[in-house]
């Protein structure tokens, strides 16, 4: 919808004529300034206003975010020393998978951030294991989203423990499964940021990583705000009876609708026709993989390395939760 | 593209947050609390795109060289930055309104439940309460605390499919993405235009004998401006 009308403008000109590109990106926003107050009380129909106030709102929660997680990596790729990380990272990744689950911990991060900063380990050289656990891990296990899910599961403390434990073991089994087979899948980490290519400058990598990874979080969130727009609510709970529909379809909402993990526990707690192992699975899968970081590993990590990565999570992520919930829960 | 276009680019996003947070347009989307976090990382890409484009040397090896890699580093997929851009520009999207209220399902997050079972202030006239403390309370303590008293609520107008009309909250706990709806169908009195703004007085309507429902019947409707935070 306006994702693609909005982007050709653009993305045509510099295939016609190279010189001119930034002028005419220019000329296409500030017509769209200039035509503001004729557009907007044109552009009226309920479905594509409430679609627009969605995606914005996506976009603007996890801009900030990210801006953090690419400072981060900046940081990593530029003044950590590789004695701070040979010394703060285990050599060996059966070791230093666990670890990267439990310094996830530590680390209250929205998932938009911790990819870039995983990206920058793996460019620093930390096995992409240890990086790839930190990245699940780091998202689902810290302190800020478990006081959310005490908060909106009250009188439930034992979903906050499954949670933690289902997400922990989600991280860690990704992660062990990586350093068995993780080998044989290629991992193409853009060229560009980090310590070359643009002159290697600390800005460059920011400017440069946060334009990659922004744009595929745009896509990603074009599309879980089409879902959430226009799928209603009752097609989720007419399934939600079925004990292995529900779990399945449970995984496959927290896909789509690609919540920041602080909230997605307020937004399980009141799907009330759903189990409770049903709601973990969407906890636990949520933070771990969803449309907009699927999007931005194509972007960050290759895309033959997304179509491996992608759906083992998904498939680790609902198996640990059906584990841990039928056993606590 | 070309380094000077992704200077233009971050700083049309930056500006973009910067603008939503002086005008207070990002309470539409996200929470209060959002502004600094969007305020800073705004004038943070403004200022590393000027830097970038201040560097000695960044304009000319951009213009220069036509053959080089088609993208300079950067993914085809940044373009896609634009349309968050062009989309505040030209739609301005509003914050949630009755659309989406009549979509969702009346379900009063948990988190809202505390304090249902306390009892209502004394208070001399209508008590003021929330539409969300309103649902609660019929959802959790049967209403009994609502029975007999006179309360007003404000809220937007939406509507069903059978001609009734509610008077109407969304609440969120992140982002609009998450956005629940509270509603109280309002009898007794016409439906104001959709998605305006109503205060309504009245009391509880438990309307047919079985379970407790969040209506209204109403006293007095009038109209009032829409809130800074729709959402709060």
């Amino acid at each position: 919808m306006t994702t693609t009308s909005a982007a050709p403008p653009g993305s045509r000109t510099p295939r016609r004529r190279r010189v001119g590109q930034t002028e005419a990106v220019l000329v296409v926003v500030l017509g769209a300034l200039a035509a503001q107050s004729w557009l907007v009380p044109r552009l009226t129909d309920e479905a594509l206003r409430t679609w627009s106030t969605v995606f914005v709102a996506i976009v603007v929660q996890a801009v900030p975010f990210l801006v953090l997680g690419v400072l981060l990596a900046a940081v990593i790729a530029h003044l950590v020393s590789d004695r701070v990380l040979a010394r703060v990272v285990p050599s060996r990744p059966v070791l230093g998978v666990p670890a990267a689950g439990l310094a996830g911990v530590a680390l209250p991060g929205c998932e938009c951030a911790s990819v870039p900063v995983s990206a920058s380990l793996v460019r620093r050289g930390v096995a992409p294991a240890v990086a790839l656990t930190f990245m699940l891990a780091a998202p689902a296990v810290n302190p800020v989203v478990l006081v959310a899910t005490a908060v909106a599961f009250p009188d439930q403390p034992l979903v906050v423990v499954a949670r933690f434990l289902a997400s922990l073991l989600t991280a860690v089994v990704v992660g062990w499964l990586w350093v068995w087979r993780g080998g044989a899948v290629p991992m193409r980490l853009p060229r560009g940021g980090g310590a070359h290519g643009h002159g290697g400058s600390f800005l460059g990598s920011v400017q440069h990583d946060f334009l990659h990874a922004a744009g595929f979080l745009v896509l990603g969130a074009g599309v879980a705000a089409a879902v959430g727009t226009f799928v209603p609510r009752a097609v989720l709970d007419s399934v939600a009876g079925h004990v292995l529909l529900a779990v399945v379809s449970m995984a496959a909402f927290a896909f789509v609708v690609a919540m920041c993990s602080e909230a997605d526990a307020f937004v399980a707690a009141s799907l009330s026709a759903f189990s409770d192992t049903a709601k973990l699975v969407f906890m636990v899968v949520g933070p771990a993989m969803d449309i907009k970081l699927a999007s931005l590993q194509v972007g960050t990590f290759g895309r033959s390395f997304a179509l491996v990565f992608v759906p083992l999570v998904l498939v680790v992520a609902t198996g640990s939760a059906v584990l841990v919930g039928g056993w606590l829960l | 593209m070309l380094p000077t276009t992704q200077a233009l680019v971050l700083t049309l996003v930056g500006a973009t947050l910067v603008r939503l947070t002086l005008t207070e347009a990002h309470l539409r989307y996200v929470n209060d609390w959002m502004r600094w976090p969007l305020l800073a990382s705004g004038v943070l890409l403004v200022v590393v795109a000027l830097l970038q484009v201040l560097r000695p040397g960044a304009v000319r090896t951009g213009r220069g060289e036509p053959d080089e890699q088609d993208d300079h580093g950067v993914s085809r997929a940044a373009w896609l930055l634009l349309a968050p851009v062009l989309v505040v520009f030209t739609i301005s999207p509003p914050a949630l309104g009755a659309w989406s209220a009549e979509r969702s399902s009346n379900e009063v997050p948990a988190r809202e439940a505390e304090g249902a079972e306390l009892p209502l202030p004394p208070s001399e006239g209508p008590l003021e309460i929330e539409v969300v403390d309103f649902v609660v309370r019929v959802q959790y303590d049967d209403a009994r605390s609502l029975e007999g008293r006179d309360v007003s609520v404000v809220g937007f107008v939406s509507g069903d499919d059978e001609g009734n009309w509610y008077v109407t909250r969304m609440s969120m706990a992140c982002c609009a993405a998450d956005a629940s709806a509270s509603r109280i169908m309002v009898t007794g009195a016409d439906a104001p235009p959709r998605d305006s703004w109503v205060r309504v007085t009245g009391r509880w309507d438990p309307l047919d004998g079985g379970r407790p429902r969040s209506a209204m019947a109403a006293s007095a409707v009038e109209p009032v401006a829409a809130p800074l935070d729709p959402y709060g």
